[in-house]
């Protein structure tokens, strides 16, 4: 088949995402064993979703056209997720402006985010302004319910999506291929 | 004769084989005359089958040559006739395995099977006699089978035909191969060719349930070898495997690429360069457009076969042959290589990569080529962006060379000064590197493509590597703590020390120990803390090598020593924190070299220990007031390196040193201790450890090195005994920290595992008991402490073998009824299960017998199991997720003990031990998750977790018995994974959760099936969890519970119907039986949702 | 309030039987409920029979024949089924909770996901629309039942199934995918809502083919429902632009005009559903409009006035009427005495019966 965008640029994907949580918290003793510091420290208050999380949840999802993660073709990037209350505002760009496949990694996406977040959150999904040709009509389409529910009972449209989201629980993990 | 007659009658009417003939008390011959008018029987099993039978049995040797001979003779003719054919070749089984079966017999055999056996009209059963006569022969009458000729080839190949059953097949392929390999096949290579290579690619499913484990991978490697036995198939097998390369699919590609890697070096270079570009033109596209890694995997290392084999010869003709098939694919990769930011860059860097692994010639032309393409691009301006990935694409190409060099375990490997293929490149490449050190961006791919190109050996002169070293200081000291930048930085320096350990002394070390502070930082400035502990770690992974390890022992004591020296520091505690981390950092590198079995440990006995001792016993002189060594942790890992270090000196300084710290701990002789360069001043009698409470925290510096000392060292005391006693006491003695108390407890395990001392353990450990468990009222923590000195004593006794222990496990029981104590007790038991953890060591000179975790195991589990049992009460485990955990029946009270003691033992044996008892514990540990206390439940499902862990090598008993409760694993697993009302603790939820994850890749599909809705509905509740941790856990386990196509496609419907069926009611009556519940259930017999299975029931 | 939970996943909408106390529920999880309900105050309701439709995916749409006779399904399988009681005594006296349906016809003929089905007001006429930017229009024939041949969209000739319907048009006036299909109260008329952010209003040509009078453009994204008020003069429109319309009917001699005269800007979220019901503020009122959608709020407007000259009441306003889901549909109750009783639907598989009550 022909490739809407054969040959990709491949950006160097960012380490494993590194927060200053409780699991960092400073402990004056080093203690040797880990775990029990850990077990301790967990109790601590609650840590809510935020934009960092919801990144890693989608950062691996696989391109439809390349076994490439959408994060290392740079569709998106933590800084274009916000979270307002219960509301996830997801902005992705297309590799390339006519792009065919944009509707299904943001399809993919949206299944990912609708598997993987608490159903409180409303999902906007929507590519980057000016990065794709038919803008409005992508947007339209991944954030119209109804188009959405029917697309999840096309059996193989579905099929696609899972094959994208075979690789999302990496969560940015560099995949460790054998170096031969 | 009578006898043998009268014998054959009783098995004609009772079919009992008769031992007797067997055992020789009768002849054959006999046994044929009596056989008499049985051997016209109309009947063609009798008349046959006694011998058969009887010849099964027959030891070999019994057998004449002459017998043989008959009764084969007898067996051949009696395969034309549908009844007697089946117990013929019974009878022709053994046979042709007898010595004195005869090349005659062999060839005679063959014919008769050849003209009257037809394997179609056959079951299995029967087809698999044939081909074993036939494997047999072939193993023992090779040349007479051989000298058939076409007779016998032709006639194999009309047995082979058409064979389906995998049972067969894999004896099939193992003949055929011996043909192809031994026999001269050239009249029918197309007749073999089809009998093999039909089968090709070879898929197989084996049942659920199959007995014979033959594995779908058994038969893809018996059918390689055949494909692979003989360079004849060359030129009719490489045209159908490149068709299957572009038809099938990931599965059926890969296994067509490996099996075209192991037969071309036998089909030959010919073949190979026949098909070389329509092999190429197929693997380039697994490798360009791949669908997934090993795909690609595996065609490059086909295409590095190929080449390999196609350049063979030509490294010794000098009249460069790169011209074909090697240089077309070089200069095709070549083309994506100049955009290296480009995804095809990666997949054409590998191309590369593989060609440099094949022969010399191609290896030389690949690297120029490929290096002089890259090289210019790292310069060229305009392509600065472009960097990252250059750098990366660089590290690849010589990584790959790295691996060519490097000394491989098995196979020869090359010299790199035999090729030296990068020096022209080499200062390029070091420019390159360290340039790119410059920018943030570049500095990772830099780094590793420095850490790559030092581990090439003889390719950097020490000046290179000088230089390398001293750019990579730059970013050690530029690079803020923690950053990766850091890490690799170091990884580079310690590949070098590895080569080269002096340059690392001259540079890098003075610039690290120069940064560690003289006094501790403030505690609240977290950041000044971790850096210290970061570069102390830096110089752990350093500082192995004896030359750099001399250096790190004398700039880390001096260090000590001013750490030490301060008195009037703001902050004592984060001092004392300091101070324990450098010891601690000692201690690791320590346990490095003794793993890599480093010779200079023991000189540091003189050169450190004594230091230590000094650090501390004087520090405890100046006034009693706070000071850094109450630190029981700082005390607690000076004992531990004194340990390490005693661990690994001989017995006589072993036995000198023992009485010079005798005599400074029990007489307060203290300059025994002194070494002529360290002299410990302290004023006569000032140190008693034993009678001075502030001293007393010093008492580790005393028992961690006993614990090392071997078993000969004689202890200078007048009475052991009292010794040990006086210990046992002191670590009772509540002025005394844990930590130190524990530390007294290793002693005194060590010394009873060592000495023995029957006395002391039958006699003064139950005035112990009496004094301290009998008696109620004594304080709580004093009891406790009594019990973990039970625990470790019976550690001692039970790692050195025999049941003395039993004594204490018993006397751990008895406590189940105090309510005050059980739950410690039960604990105790499980960790004798531990054994000597790192204090009874072989390192330790510990007297350890094989095995007896396992005794303890079988000794303590019945105990347990009984105690279950008969505080059984209800079987039932209610089971519905709104049920309240925080109150559970009195019954389970009593279960408790027992139920804890279960768990911590699991969770600290080897699973080889429990794995065949799984059956009978996992109910009980299923009950154990409903005991309220937490940290009991987090073992249980630990534990489960770990017996789930190795799968794929799978165990069927607990695999069975997994599957049987999975759906109530499941129920308990959610119940466990939800915030309630009731808080359950954070790493509980994760593990549920964790544990349910992995339940749909080892539990049959069908099994959970029926489960998966409510399973998710569930699980979305998790997704909200307040905790990360557990949010990242219920995503993953939603989405692997999710997937449909777990086992979906390995059972067809009626499978899964049968598997609906039949769990649902074997889980329903496993769980209902005992409540009458059981004729009620067995109605049900199509599951509903869990909920209305299990609440049904109850209504 | 009651919630009812009967459906396995989400639900799409709601319909009121217009002659009997019941009210039908569609959902993704391809049936449709019935509940019964009281006369009482406020109405008790109970579960009277779970359809499971053949329809192979998510039932869209529900909708009632005038007489309450009949139930029509839109579904995501692109088909359109008819059920009609299954027992025949006199409509009147059967008992509504045990009424058993039996289908009685599928419609096959839309290419894509159908979006919504609609009754005409004499009931003679069903109206359906779909992704693939066709509105069908289908007759309702009795028996004897005979097959029909037509020409479609495409031209080609589409065979009708088991006719007891007949396709009397098939109208592609719209660039994409059609949401929704409403049917004037008195006359017929139909007006349709689209993806492409217009609505279409068609009328009957006697002697030709039905036909769109106008095409109105005001949202600005897609529309996704219509309402017609009770009199027939206005009717309301909800859209993905987070904006309720109201418009007119202007009478004129060339033909009529349909004017916006106003734009509600009350939600944050696209508005999946309105409702325009005859309410409960007498007779100088036009009615009572509910609107809800993505943000769960359910939001009631009196309307007052007089020609292009009405002014809009808020009468009440419910955060999260689905807990934190979406709500999919509202829709007024028919029975007499009973306006001011709302059903909705919501992503969280339950159905809502709310009671407004003004202050």
């Amino acid at each position: 088949m022909q490739l809407d965008n054969a040959n990709p640029i491949v950006f160097q994907s960012a380490q494993e995402s590194f927060r200053l949580g409780n699991r960092d918290q400073f402990i004056l003793w080093e203690d040797e064993d880990k775990d029990y510091v850990l077990r301790d420290t967990m109790e601590d208050e609650p840590e809510p979703i935020d934009e960092q999380e919801v990144f890693d949840l989608i950062r691996s999802i696989s391109d439809p056209e390349h076994p490439l993660s959408l994060e290392q073709l740079a569709v998106i990037s933590a800084s274009q997720i916000k979270i307002l209350q219960n509301t996830v505002h997801v902005e992705f760009t297309p590799t390339v402006p006519h792009c065919g496949l944009s509707t299904l990694i943001g399809l993919s996406m949206r299944v990912r985010l609708l598997r993987s977040l608490p159903n409180r959150f409303k999902i906007d999904i929507k590519v980057k302004p000016g990065s794709h040709n038919s803008e409005n009509a992508v947007n339209k389409q991944l954030n119209d319910k109804e188009r959405v529910a029917a697309a999840l009972e096309n059996s193989a449209l579905i099929e696609v999506v899972e094959r994208c989201l075979s690789t999302a629980n990496r969560r940015g993990s560099v995949v460790i291929e054998s170096n031969e | 004769m009578e006898h043998i007659a009268q014998l054959i009658r009783t098995y004609m009417i009772s079919e009992l084989p008769s031992g007797n003939i067997t055992s020789g008390k009768g002849t054959l011959l006999q046994v044929v005359k009596n056989l008499g008018d049985f051997l016209t029987s109309e009947d063609g099993n009798i008349r046959v089958g006694l011998l058969s039978s009887v010849l099964q049995k027959c030891p070999d040797g019994t057998l004449t040559k002459q017998s043989a001979h008959v009764l084969i003779v007898f067996y051949c003719d009696k395969l034309d006739d549908i009844d007697t054919v089946i117990p013929a070749l019974k009878g022709l089984v053994p046979l042709t395995n007898n010595m004195n079966c005869t090349d005659q017999d062999a060839v005679q055999i063959m014919q008769s099977i050849f003209q009257d056996i037809n394997m179609k009209a056959h079951i299995q059963s029967n087809r698999l006699l044939v081909l074993m006569i036939v494997d047999n022969l072939l193993s023992r009458h090779r040349e007479a089978l051989r000298n058939m000729k076409d007779e016998f080839l032709r006639g194999y190949v009309q047995l082979a035909e058409g064979e389906k059953d995998p049972r067969n097949l894999m004896i099939a392929f193992s003949i055929a191969r011996i043909i192809l390999i031994e026999f001269d096949i050239s009249s029918c290579v197309e007749d073999y060719f089809d009998i093999t290579f039909c089968y090709f690619p070879i898929s197989f499913r084996p049942p659920s349930d199959d007995p014979y484990g033959i594995t779908a991978d058994d038969l893809k490697r018996a059918l390689r070898a055949c494909l692979c036995a003989t360079s004849r198939f060359g030129p009719l097998a490489m045209p159908l495997f490149l068709e299957k390369l572009t038809a099938g699919s990931g599965v059926t590609k890969r296994d067509t690429m490996q099996t075209i890697a192991e037969c071309l070096p036998i089909y030959g270079i010919t073949v190979a360069r026949n098909h070389a570009n329509k092999l190429w033109n197929t693997l380039k596209i697994e490798i360009f457009q791949p669908i997934d890694q090993d795909t690609a995997n595996c065609a490059l290392e086909t295409t590095q076969v190929l080449i390999t084999l196609i350049y063979a010869m030509k490294d010794d003709d000098t009249t460069g042959g790169t011209e074909g098939i090697g240089k077309e694919i070089v200069n095709e990769s070549l083309e994506y290589l100049k955009e290296p930011e480009k995804s095809k860059a990666k997949p054409a860097v590998k191309v590369m990569a593989a060609l440099i692994r094949t022969t010399r010639l191609i290896r030389h032309f690949t690297i120029s080529k490929t290096l002089s393409c890259l090289i210019p691009l790292f310069r060229d301006p305009a392509e600065i962006i472009n960097r990252p990935a250059t750098l990366t694409a660089l590290e690849t190409i010589i990584a790959a060379v790295r691996t060519v060099f490097v000394p491989q375990p098995k196979e020869e490997h090359r010299k790199y000064t035999d090729e030296r293929v990068l020096d022209e490149y080499k200062d390029d490449l070091i420019g390159i590197f360290t340039v790119g050190l410059k920018t943030a961006t570049t500095i990772l791919p830099s780094l590793k493509g420095l850490d790559t190109l030092v581990q090439i050996p003889a390719l950097l002169s020490d000046e290179e590597l000088g230089f390398v070293v001293h750019s990579v200081n730059e970013v050690l000291e530029t690079a803020d703590i923690s950053s990766d930048h850091r890490s690799s930085a170091l990884g580079v320096l310690a590949s070098v020390s590895q080569f080269a350990p002096k340059i690392i002394e001259d540079t890098t070390l003075p610039l690290l120990f120069s940064s560690l502070p003289d006094t501790a930082p403030p505690r609240e400035s977290t950041l000044e803390h971790t850096r210290y502990r970061q570069i102390l770690n830096n110089l752990v992974s350093l500082c192995t090598p004896p030359q750099l390890f001399e250096t790190f022992i004398i700039r880390l004591s001096t260090k000590l020593d001013l750490i030490f020296s301060q008195k009037q520091v703001a902050d004592i505690e984060a001092n004392a924190a300091y101070a324990h981390y450098v010891l601690l950092s000692v201690s690791k590198a320590l346990a490095k070299k003794n793993q890599m079995g480093h010779l200079d440990i023991p000189k540091y006995v003189d050169q450190l220990i004594p230091r230590i001792y000094k650090l501390f016993i004087q520090e405890k002189q100046n006034g009693t007031d706070s000071s850094i060594s109450d630190y029981s942790q700082l005390v607690g890992i000076a004992g531990k390196v004194i340990e390490q270090v005693i661990q690994t000196v001989s017995i006589e300084r072993q036995t000198t040193f023992a009485s010079s710290l005798f005599q400074a701990f029990l007489h307060g002789q203290v300059q025994k201790l002194s070494e002529q360069h360290v002299s410990i001043e302290v004023p006569l009698g000032s140190f008693q450890p034993f009678t001075n409470t502030s001293q007393f925290k010093l008492v580790p510096l005393l028992t961690c090195p006993i614990i090392a000392l071997r078993k000969e060292v004689r202890f200078p005391v007048d009475n052991e005994i009292e010794f040990v006693s006086k210990l046992a006491v002191w670590s009772l003695d509540m002025n005394a920290s844990d930590i130190e108390s524990l530390s007294v407890m290793c002693a005194i395990a060590s010394i009873i595992n060592k000495h023995g001392l029957s006395d002391f353990v039958s006699k003064h450990t139950s005035d112990l008991w009496k004094q301290y468990i009998i008696d109620e009222t004594k304080n709580i923590q004093q009891r406790r402490r009594v019990i973990l000195l039970w625990t470790w004593i019976a550690k001692a006794l039970m790692v050195h073998g025999g049941t003395l222990f039993e004594t204490y496990t018993n006397q751990l029981f008895s406590l189940f009824t105090d309510t005050r104590l059980r739950r410690d007790a039960a604990r105790a038991l499980g960790e004798i299960g531990k054994g000597g953890e790192d204090v009874l060591t072989k390192k330790n000179f510990a007297v350890i017998k094989i095995l007896t975790t396992q005794k303890y195991f079988n000794s303590v589990l019945p105990r347990i199991m009984e105690g279950i049992t008969t505080n059984k009460g209800s079987l039932h485990v209610p089971l519905c997720l709104d049920q309240n955990l925080s109150s559970y029946p009195a019954d389970m009270e009593q279960q408790a003990p027992y139920l804890i003691a279960l768990t911590c033992l699991i969770k600290f044996i080897p699973k080889a031990i429990y794995a065949h008892h799984m059956p009978k514990l996992l109910p009980l540990l299923l009950r154990g998750l409903d005991l309220s206390d937490l940290d009991l439940r987090i073992d249980i499902i630990e534990t489960l977790y770990a017996t789930s862990g190795d799968m794929n090598q799978k165990n069927d008993a607990i695999l069975s018995i997994i599957s049987e409760h999975a759906p109530r694993l499941c129920l308990a697993m959610l119940k466990n994974s939800q915030v309630h009302d009731q808080p359950l603790s954070p790493k509980l939820r994760q593990i549920a959760l964790k544990y349910l994850g992995v339940l749909p890749g080892i539990v049959r599909y069908d099994i959970l099936h029926p489960y998966k809705a409510q399973i998710l509905r569930e699980l979305a509740k998790c997704l909200d969890d307040p905790k990360r941790d557990v949010r990242k856990e219920a995503v993953d386990t939603r989405t692997k519970a999710g997937k449909d196509q777990i086992g979906r496609n390995l059972f067809d419907i009626n499978v899964i119907l049968k598997g609906l069926l039949r769990v649902n009611i074997d889980t329903i009556t496993s769980e209902f039986e005992d409540r009458g519940q059981y004729l009620v259930r067995r109605k049900s017999s199509v599951p509903g949702t869990l909920d209305a299975v299990l609440k049904t029931p109850l209504l | 309030m009651r919630s009812h939970v009967g459906h396995t996943d989400v639900v799409w909408q709601t319909a009121w039987n217009p002659t009997k106390p019941l009210l039908a529920s569609c959902s993704a999880d391809k049936t449709v409920q019935l509940y019964s309900y009281t006369f009482t105050s406020p109405p008790l309701f109970s579960v009277a029979t779970n359809i499971s439709t053949d329809h192979t995916r998510t039932v869209r749409s529900v909708a009632w024949a005038p007489s309450g006779k009949a139930l029509a399904t839109a579904s995501f399988d692109s088909n359109i089924s008819i059920w009609e009681p299954s027992r025949d005594e006199s409509w009147e006296d059967i008992d509504a909770e045990h009424i058993e349906w039996e289908c009685v016809g599928t419609l096959e003929g839309h290419e894509t996901e159908c979006k919504s089905v609609a009754y005409s007001s004499d009931g003679t006429l069903l109206a359906s629309c779909s992704r693939d930017k066709t509105v069908w229009i289908w007759e309702g024939v009795s028996t004897p039942k005979f097959i029909l041949f037509i020409p479609t969209s495409k031209g080609k000739i589409l065979v009708q199934p088991d006719a007891e319907f007949e396709c009397l048009g098939v109208l592609m006036h719209h660039t994409q995918d059609i949401k929704h299909v409403a049917w004037h109260p008195k006359e017929q008329i139909l007006a349709s809502a689209s993806y492409d952010d217009t609505i279409n209003l068609y009328v009957d040509d006697p002697d030709d083919d039905w036909y769109p009078v106008a095409k109105l453009i005001g949202h600005t994204s897609t529309v996704w429902c219509i309402s017609w008020s009770p009199c027939g003069n206005y009717f309301t429109s909800s859209s993905d632009d987070l904006t309720v319309r109201i418009w007119i009917r202007v009478k004129e001699t060339r033909g009529d005009r349909w004017d916006c005269i106003k734009i509600l800007k009350e939600h944050e979220r696209p508005i999946y559903s309105v409702t325009w019901g005859k309410g409960q503020s007498g007779k100088d009122s036009l009615g009572w409009i509910a609107s809800t959608g993505g943000d769960g709020k359910i939001i009631v407007w009196n309307i007052m006035g007089k020609g292009a000259d009405i002014e809009t009441i808020k009468l009440a306003s419910l955060e999260a009427s689905h807990g934190v889901s979406d709500t999919n549909s509202v829709s007024w109750c028919l029975h007499e005495g009973m306006e001011n009783i709302l059903a909705s639907a919501g992503d969280d598989h339950t159905v809502r019966i709310w009671e407004v009550i003004p202050v």
